[in-house]
């Protein structure tokens, strides 16, 4: 109900001194900031009680001052501190009652340098304290097509009182509230004797508090509010989906370049292994790409190091290198098992076609007799030689950059989630 | 209805709506009692003191789905204060009263008699009323006085009258309000409605 509009100064009856009435009908309490009486707004202002030494609270927004919120022109009608303890934490904060002649009555709340706007919440939505206490999983309730789950249940009790208020507050007056929180707003349903009230509550950025009231708040906001919700780069959405599409763009084109098959130059020669060492040549036909050269052998529970002596069609020593073939196999009580390869690779990239000589030894080998798998020591080992070959490796380790850069932007939001949600009581165990 | 003189200061009123059976001079602001064939005056308009409002005469306001045109702006004193109610039609030609609160918006239609709530008179808090096949917790009980109008109306409101009225709440959230005079009462029901999430298309000055 809208205030005659004739009322906007009374004289507190408890001092004398004169109070601005500042909000609507629905006021009730009105305490004097000076001599700390609640006086009755609706029954000539008697005096209801006193509060007597009370410590105003530092806050940037004082009774009296008015600023436009969304869109809306508000005044601060009343000041309250509340406190909240849970074993020895202590959390304090301050409610501003504000009022509109048109859009009604509002809160901002000053807590850890976050401001909060909050309205009373007229939809059918509920839930009890003795539902989450009974409950196995998190409860949760949807509202106007928004899911709000269980964040929390505080008692708080009034700290400090002054202004004008819709009921009347009492300094230790304790209040439990549940908590349910959404994708950018709060719901906290608190009941007061037979009444039921639900509020709603969404972050008020420090910048758009300020230039509405005018003011500069000198807030410094600790940590991540719950209702503050992820807030991504404008480009984000479209750097995240570049980043993982040329992952997997990089990924694709690596496997094709890896997988192509390429030329043969030396068809597989199979030796002895009692006949190492052994001389082949090859015609290098196509020197654009790598050249493989692979190495085989039968073993068996065994293990053998071949060396691989290469030459180019000058006659001139291009690399010595060394490869092991390994293979061991058995079973135990998980069943049957296997490790190693019988096979291996030495990459290289000719810088000429021509027939190049490779030298095929074994230099030293080993077998695993005790084992009742059965095995044997190297007895065969085949080589062949294939070109114009190509390698996936940069693009996959430029593929794994871009998947980082892309997840990079999905941590963020994960890092951000887990911030929001840290202050939640709920376990899965309760 | 045709246009007519003002049997107070004769110049001629127009009623917008031919279902108007209650509007003031726009000219001298005297109400008049709109008959089948004859306009009655009906006293002063009282004095709608000027105070930022939501909704004014001649705005249109969406609701939800609904949007209701507005046509005539009553006043009701509760002593200390004062609420508003704005009466209006939809585009399908329906009978809407959108009451505003100090920030609380109830978008109501008038309920027909075999849809009222039964009753003896006695209303107590916390009491229940069945109505439109729904229950419903009487939350508030007062008496306001009219104390303005302005514009037009499809029942008579007469400045200086008292009503009682009753405001009683379902679980859903709907809400059914009673207006007890001498000699008759009205009901209606309709729902909540946030002042942030209604559109309100001001009339041209």
């Amino acid at each position: 109900m809208s205030r005659a509009p004739e009322l906007t100064t009374i004289n507190c009856t408890s001092c004398g001194a004169g109070l601005d009435v500042l909000g609507g009908g629905r006021v009730v309490a009105h305490i004097c900031g000076y001599c700390g009486a609640e006086l009755d707004a609706q029954h000539d202002y008697q005096v209801l009680a006193r509060f007597d030494g009370l410590e105003r609270p530092d806050s940037p927004f004082r009774i009296g001052m008015t600023g436009t919120l969304f869109g809306v022109q508000y005044t601060v009608i009343g000041t309250l501190e509340h406190r909240e303890r849970w074993g020895a934490q202590v959390w304090t904060w301050i409610d501003h009652q504000l009022f509109s002649p048109t859009h009604g009555y509002a809160w901002i709340t000053v807590e850890e340098g976050h401001l909060v706007f909050t309205r009373r919440y007229r939809r059918p939505v509920w839930m009890s304290v003795a539902r989450v206490e009974t409950s196995e999983h998190r409860p949760s309730v949807s509202s106007r097509g928004q899911r709000y789950n269980y964040y929390e249940t505080s008692t708080s009790e009034i700290t400090f009182a002054e202004g004008e208020f819709t009921w009347a507050p009492r300094i230790g007056d304790r209040t439990t509230t549940v908590s349910a929180l959404g994708t950018d707003a709060m719901l906290g349903f608190s009941e007061t004797g037979t009444e039921r009230e639900v509020y709603r509550s969404t972050y008020l950025p420090r910048a758009e508090a300020e230039a509405g009231f005018g003011i500069d708040t000198g807030l410094r906001p600790q940590g991540i509010h719950p209702l503050q919700s992820y807030k991504a780069g404008r480009h984000d959405r479209f750097l995240r989906n570049t980043c993982l599409a040329l992952a997997l763009v990089t990924a694709l084109i690596g496997l094709i370049i890896g997988g192509r098959d390429g030329t043969t130059f030396l068809p597989e020669q199979r030796f002895a292994a009692n006949a190492l060492p052994q001389t082949v040549t090859f015609d290098v036909t196509d020197a654009t790409g790598l050249t493989d050269i692979r190495l085989q052998g039968d073993v068996r529970n065994s293990w053998a190091y071949l060396t691989v002596e290469l030459e180019d069609p000058e006659g001139e020593p291009l690399f010595e290198a060394g490869r092991t073939v390994e293979y061991y196999f058995g079973r135990d009580s998980d069943g049957n098992w296997s490790e190693g390869r019988r096979w291996s690779t030495l990459r290289f990239h000719p810088e000429t076609t021509g027939t190049y000589t490779m030298n095929l030894g074994l230099e030293e080998q080993g077998h695993w007799p005790n084992t009742s798998a059965g095995g044997a020591a190297l007895s065969q080992v085949t080589v062949s030689v294939a070109g114009g070959r190509s390698s996936g490796f940069w693009l996959y380790l430029l593929a794994g950059i871009f998947a980082l850069g892309g997840g990079s932007f999905l941590a963020r939001r994960f890092w951000h989630h887990t911030r929001r949600w840290r202050g939640s009581d709920w376990t899965d165990e309760d | 209805m045709r246009p007519f003189n003002c049997p107070n200061c004769g110049d001629t009123v127009a009623p917008a709506l031919a279902r108007v059976k209650m509007m003031t001079c726009p000219s001298c602001g005297t109400t008049l009692l709109l008959g089948d064939e004859a306009v009655r005056l009906a006293g002063r308009e009282g004095v709608m003191h000027a105070v930022p409002t939501l909704i004014g005469l001649g705005d249109g306001v969406t609701l939800g789905r609904s949007t209701v045109e507005i046509h005539g702006h009553a006043r009701f004193s509760y002593g200390r204060g004062f609420w508003d109610e704005f009466w209006g039609v939809t585009g399908s030609g329906a009978s809407r009263w959108v009451s505003v609160d100090e920030g609380d918006v109830v978008y109501q239609r008038p309920l027909e008699p075999e849809d009222w709530p039964r009753h003896n008179g006695h209303f107590r808090t916390d009491g229940h009323l069945i109505a439109a096949g729904d229950e419903f917790e009487i939350l508030e009980l007062d008496s306001a006085e009219c104390v303005a109008v302005a514009g037009s109306f499809d029942e008579a409101l007469m400045v200086g009258e008292t009503y009682r009225f009753v405001n009683a709440q379902s679980p859903r959230g709907r809400l059914l309000s009673g207006e007890i005079w001498q000699g008759g009462e009205s009901w209606f029901l309709g729902d909540w409605f946030d002042p942030f999430e209604i559109t309100v298309r001001k009339a041209p000055v």
